[in-house]
């Protein structure tokens, strides 16, 4: 949509009142940034309208390449903080729950009571409760319903039945094509 | 790649085809272009790193823009781009793909520029913007219609009147003029009503009238000069 001179200056007090469409108000805007003497005319009738023809600002790939780069490192940044976080955490869990057992231990009287709740038996050696859970395997191996992001994948053999097993191969970003 | 299959040895995977690509980040990042901001949004919700990425690129100059108009400092605007990125990447749980993703991005970009241009920091430089104007102006010989005006001046002049507004009047003025937001997504984006949102426009309209009518009277033809 473009508009002549006369629309562009029989439309200025409406474009200043909110009254125009999205798509007017765009036609009228292209067309204050192409025609000097409309931008004059505009002035003169509202001095804001000076920025009805200023343009939105550029930003080179350059700019863009710096942005993702330091979101990238923020993410990094919040990510190694986060399992610090974690870990710490699992590690004063383990502490505080040795430490009541062995505080619950210490308070109770005698064997009677250790005899009574044969759980608590453990404490009296030492805690029990390790710092990070043993790991095991899993059964099954999991399912991954998304292939991980860092990788490239090769199938070996492509048109193998379902009963067939699948073999792949996991190689490295580098030698991603 | 040989057509010839390596000899299939006891233990060894029957190779039936040569060997196929399954998934390649390099592939996925170009595909990743023909996808609406919603559904990569979506993606990078479930994890995918390259929608994330993909995302980033591509609304890095309009939250740049964006930030650059409110604040009035290239620097401060990159600042705000990245904690607006990060704060997405950790909303993103909170993202409800029923409404336009480009609105919650430009709340987002929105709310943490005001915030900013609240700071001192920011003010501490705008005033620095403004002196660069000043001597502008007294270096020109003659400075009579808008004509002689480069783009980059008008960007100048822009930063030094707006100083007078409101962080939420500027914002309004932004969004309405540079991003052509309707009154609807200026009220969404701003968390006020539509009404609230004129009140905003016609204020900063009336400042930034008083402002360049006091400030330079020569840019406006047919008027004395001071």
């Amino acid at each position: 949509m473009s508009l002549s001179c006369s629309s562009v200056r029989s439309h200025l007090a409406l474009y200043v009142a909110e009254g125009l469409s999205r798509k007017q108000r765009s036609a009228f805007r292209e067309h204050l940034t192409q025609c000097a003497n409309c931008r004059q005319e505009a002035a003169e009738a509202d001095p804001s309208l000076l920025f009805a023809a200023l343009p939105r600002e550029e930003v080179s790939a350059q700019e863009v390449a710096h942005v993702l780069a330091s979101v990238r490192s923020g993410i990094a940044l919040r990510e190694a903080e986060r399992k610090v976080g974690v870990r710490r955490w699992r590690r004063l869990a383990g502490v505080a729950g040795a430490a009541l057992l062995a505080a619950t231990a210490l308070l109770l009287p005698g064997g009677s009571r250790r005899s009574e709740s044969p759980q608590l038996a453990p404490a009296a050696e030492g805690p029990s409760v390790p710092a990070e859970a043993a790991w095991q395997p899993a059964a099954q191996p999991a399912r991954v319903d998304r292939a991980p992001s860092d990788v490239t994948i090769y199938d070996l053999n492509p048109g193998a039945s379902r009963s067939e097993p699948r073999f792949v191969r996991v190689v490295g970003r580098s030698i991603d094509i | 790649m040989s057509e010839e299959k390596p000899p299939t040895e006891p233990g060894q995977p029957p190779y039936k085809q040569s060997m196929e690509l399954v998934y390649s980040q390099e592939r996925e990042r170009r595909e990743s272009v023909e996808l609406s901001d919603r559904e990569l949004a979506l993606r990078a919700r479930g994890g995918d790193a390259v929608a994330f990425e993909a995302l980033v690129a591509r609304k890095t100059p309009v939250v740049l823009s964006l930030a650059r108009r409110i604040l009035g400092d290239a620097e401060d605007a990159r600042d705000v781009a990245q904690m607006v990125f990060l704060r997405i990447w950790g909303e993103l749980h909170r993202y409800d793909e029923s409404y336009s993703f480009n609105t919650w991005l430009y709340r987002i970009s929105t709310n943490l520029a005001i915030d900013f241009l609240r700071s001192s920091r920011s003010r501490r430089r705008a005033h620095g913007a403004s002196l660069y104007l000043v001597q502008l102006r007294e270096q020109s010989s003659s400075v009579s219609t808008t004509r002689a005006l480069e783009e980059a001046e008008l960007s100048r002049l822009f930063e030094r009147v707006s100083g007078r507004l409101t962080a939420k009047q500027k914002a309004a003025f932004v969004l309405r003029e540079l991003e052509d937001c309707e009154t609807r997504e200026i009220a969404e984006i701003l968390g006020c009503g539509e009404s609230t949102v004129r009140n905003h426009l016609f204020n900063a309209r009336r400042t930034l009238r008083r402002e360049i009518a006091r400030l330079y009277p020569e840019l406006l033809p047919g008027r004395g000069k001071r």
